[in-house]
């Protein structure tokens, strides 16, 4: 089976123009694959996750496993790193053991890919727990309540913005 | 509120987007579509996309086409399982490697559906690319024609259900 190089790029860039003008703005980091098939436009709409009482629903995975990609400022990547290094290690020393087991299947990528507006990273959460709130802000103001809006202040400069990616695991 | 109100995760219908925007910062290959070739030709091979030096985390993004989730996940685990159950440790590490997830969220009908395997890290020089696993590996004695036809139906499924294929390289944080 030879395949066949195509770009999903643009067909996903089109998906997103279809939601998200923001998304829509970004563009794809050069890539050496050449168009072999025309995109197609789909546009998109999700029916309401199951909410847990409580807690925003946009930071839980109630299924178990989930994803969040942070898109960060080029200019603020060692703001971002930082933080997340001090979150993750505040959770892992945490009095809690929900907090540490969240920390422990906490697991970060950075995109090898070369950068283009932003600089990708991927949190993710394998296996999630279900209850948890995996809002770092949230986390960041109960782990680290003293430094939290110097924290929040680094963060909200660097983050661009931030989407969700709900998964299920296959057996 | 200032504090969490001013960083919002974006809506739900950006979610389904995102399946995707993993992956606009992939780069991809398509689904084959045509069937093994019987012979190699004398030609220069080219570099296999699917085969990883091991040395850092990889992220595959499959779309299967919408209505044949249940297709694809079937040939999916009919491949892990037999890598699996191969004597080849090299083999049973990529079995291991190879967690399938799918997005959650439910989508319009028809619409293409992302899966994404994380690979952290690849086995080393052990081709991912699903011809590969299928007639290559050594998983399954290609050559058996009973065992042959058992591993054709399995390719047809992917052929069936597999849009898009993209590999993402990352560095783990």
């Amino acid at each position: 089976m030879e395949p066949k190089m195509t770009h999903v790029l643009r067909i996903l860039a089109l998906v997103v123009a279809g939601v998200s003008p923001a998304l829509a703005q970004v563009a794809p980091p050069p890539v050496p694959v050449p168009v072999t098939q025309p995109p197609t436009t789909t546009t998109a709409t999700v029916p309401a996750t199951p909410v847990i009482a409580g807690v925003p629903v946009d930071y839980v995975f109630p299924t178990g496993a989930g994803m969040l990609i942070f898109h960060v400022d080029p200019a603020k990547v060692a703001d971002f790193d930082a933080v997340m290094a001090r979150l993750k290690d505040a959770l892992s020393k945490a009095d809690t053991a929900t907090r540490k087991l969240q920390a422990a299947n906490w697991l970060m990528y950075k995109s090898a890919e070369k950068p283009g507006d932003t600089v990708v990273y991927l949190c993710l959460f394998d296996p999630a727990i279900v209850t948890a709130n995996y809002n770092p802000l949230l986390l960041l103001a109960e782990v680290l309540p003293a430094d939290v809006q110097n924290v929040y202040d680094r963060m909200k400069a660097a983050v661009v913005r931030i989407e969700r990616m709900g998964l299920t695991k296959i057996r | 509120m200032r504090l969490f109100g001013v960083f919002p995760v974006m809506g739900r219908r950006t979610v389904v987007a995102l399946g995707v925007t993993g992956m606009l910062m992939m780069s991809s290959v398509a689904q084959a579509q045509e069937p093994p070739p019987a012979q190699p030709a004398a030609a220069p091979v080219p570099a296999d996309p699917f085969k990883f030096d091991g040395s850092s985390p990889v992220m595959l993004m499959i779309t299967v086409k919408g209505g044949q989730e249940t297709v694809f996940e079937e040939a999916y685990v009919a491949i892990r399982t037999a890598l699996n159950a191969s004597d080849k440790p090299e083999l049973q590490a990529q079995a291991k490697s190879m967690q399938l997830m799918r997005l959650t969220a439910e989508l319009p009908a028809g619409q293409n559906r992302p899966y994404v395997v994380f690979l952290d890290p690849p086995v080393a020089n052990q081709s991912y690319e699903f011809t590969q696993l299928l007639y290559y590996s050594g998983a399954w004695k290609a050559d058996d024609v009973e065992i042959r036809k058992q591993i054709d139906a399995i390719f047809e499924k992917l052929k069936a259900s597999v849009a898009e294929q993209g590999i993402w390289p990352l560095a783990r944080k």
